[in-house]
């Protein structure tokens, strides 16, 4: 059955996911071809309906459709045939319409809705909260005080791999150990898979926060020694050194989502 | 314990509120001027320091007034924190950022309401799309919560439309505001000739209008729906019959204010404000 949608900016992930999906791929599409070629109508007589056109193909039947998508922060890199000042209405244009799909596709893989949308979203204070409140060890951290010692970040949205540039703002406890990356996809509330896999508690306080967080796939940042420490989450596959064919298994189990759906 | 009202000098519905002698009077209602902020306004985990030379801790604050609706001037970077404030820490924000963010997209709006049972114009989106002539007597708008521009279609003579944009069926000229503030509903009727009655100068005329209880119900169903502790819903009024426009989460009601009398939506944001 076609029944998924990608949506994709030629990333090595959505190429090997398009490889593992194979033909039930209903459409695939990067950010310049979406926003510059592709004939978008929406009407909600009686119900809700989307319709795509390109190059003489149609895709209407949204409401069935799984969307893996990437482009949503990617607009800025497709709107060369738009004024410079046009630029930020163009883009929030399609992002608000991509909020409207979303809503209406069947499932959509790290969903985007208003409330996610929010600066708070993925800020280290938030993270830490819900870290917590899973029964994860976390980091003591204090926002616009400096700390000896600690990690400082000059981003709210701390990454353990970046070099603060400017002043920092954030400085977080720097606890024993070293970098762990966890890559993950959930499957619903009480299934997720790790690579690497870790204690079956941390595992659990994980998958309690992804599923707080409603996202299906990304990566976590622990520092490992004696326990892990949770350090944050990033809703996408943002540090390099995946292997072909962990991207390839990730891509497996995003499949399986499609074919179970997501609860 | 104390309130913040969080936004810009130049805010009218700001200087409006701070205008009104309720808000006058209370020295527990303090303005953060964003553009202040790593200036001689300051903000870590622990709280603020403020310009007077006080340190207000996080756990001091009752409720915001949050009217942060544009990028401030200087974006310092530990303005975000703010935002996860508002959102997750403080008890009572008028309104959350993350509720406000529910007027980002119209057709998620319209999507939204449907699902609510809500009833609105005929509503279509299009993009990269030549308009077939159909949509004469339709109105287009923006679909995201920028460049709020409202036109008739008949009067633009563009045909082909690039970025996303709202074509709306056009229900005429009666323009129905709804103010909820908590539990508390203000309704008023617009009649303008403009299709867009912000930009009526001369020939626009406001009085209250008495809004069915039913109506008052869905208001505050899709308020409450949103997380919007403080709403202004527009409607259009066609033949008895009331059609959802939209709902703006950070309202600027003072216009709507000065038509009423006495200074209703501000003494419910106070006592919201004070009371909560």
């Amino acid at each position: 059955m076609k029944d998924w949608v990608i949506l994709h900016t030629h990333s090595d992930f959505s190429k090997q996911l398009m490889q593992v999906l194979g033909s039930s791929v209903a459409w695939c599409q990067d950010a310049y071809g979406l926003v510059n070629y592709t004939e978008v109508s929406v009407s909600f007589k009686n119900q809700e309906r989307h319709q795509w056109v390109l190059d003489g193909k149609i895709i209407s039947d949204f409401q069935d459709k799984i969307i893996y998508q990437e482009v949503f922060y990617k607009f800025d890199k497709v709107l060369g045939c738009f004024y410079p000042e046009d630029h930020e209405y163009v883009r929030y244009s399609w992002q608000a319409y991509l909020i409207g799909l979303f809503s209406h596709a069947r499932i959509v893989i790290n969903a985007i809705n208003p409330q996610n949308l929010s600066v708070s979203q993925y800020q280290f204070p938030r993270l830490h909260v819900l870290g917590y409140k899973a029964g994860l060890a976390v980091p003591d951290y204090k926002v616009g005080m400096l700390c000896e010692g600690d990690i400082i970040s000059d981003s709210l949205w701390f990454y353990p791999f970046s070099r603060p540039v400017g002043d920092g703002v954030l400085s977080i406890e720097n606890r024993p150990g070293s970098w762990v990356v966890v890559r993950f996809v959930r499957y619903d509330r009480g299934f997720m898979v790790c690579w690497p896999d870790m204690p079956i508690r941390v595992k659990n306080s994980l998958r309690s926060v992804v599923s707080t967080l409603n996202i299906q796939v990304g990566e976590a940042y622990f520092r490992v020694r004696d326990d892990w420490v949770f350090y944050g989450v990033y809703p996408q596959l943002k540090t390099p050194g995946c292997t072909e064919a962990q991207l390839k298994d990730i891509a497996e189990c995003i499949r399986d989502i499609g074919r179970g759906g997501i609860q | 314990m104390y309130t913040l009202v969080i936004g810009i000098k130049s805010d009218p519905v700001l200087q409006y509120f701070f205008n009104h002698q309720l808000i006058q009077k209370d020295k527990r209602v303090l303005f953060i001027n964003t553009d202040r902020i790593g200036e001689d306004i300051h903000i870590n985990t622990e709280g603020w320091s403020l310009p007077c030379g006080g340190f207000l801790p996080h756990d001091h604050v009752l409720s915001v007034y949050n009217r942060m609706l544009c990028k401030p001037v200087s974006s310092h970077k530990i303005l975000p924190y703010l935002y996860w404030l508002l959102d997750d820490f403080y008890p009572a924000v008028i309104n959350r950022p993350k509720d406000t963010l529910t007027n980002f997209s119209k057709v998620w709006q319209l999507s939204f309401a449907q699902s609510l049972g809500v009833k609105f114009p005929q509503t279509a989106v299009y993009a990269n799309a030549h308009l077939r002539g159909g949509e004469g007597n339709c109105v287009f708008k923006s679909i995201s919560s920028i460049r709020s521009v409202v036109g008739l279609v008949k009067e633009n003579n563009q045909k082909v439309v690039h970025e996303p944009v709202v074509i709306q069926e056009d229900k005429g000229r009666q323009n129905i505001r709804v103010h909820m503030i908590g539990d508390r509903c203000y309704a008023q009727r617009i009649q303008s000739k403009n299709v867009d009655y912000r930009y009526d100068q001369d020939d626009i005329y406001v009085r209250d209008h008495l809004f069915p209880e039913h109506m008052v119900r869905q208001v505050k169903h899709i308020s409450n729906q949103m997380g919007l502790v403080f709403s202004g819903v527009d409607y259009m009024y066609d033949n008895g019959q009331y059609y959802f426009l939209e709902i703006n989460p950070s309202p600027g009601y003072v216009f709507f204010e000065k038509c009423m009398k006495g200074s209703p939506i501000t003494h419910s944001l106070y006592e919201f404000l004070r009371k909560t």
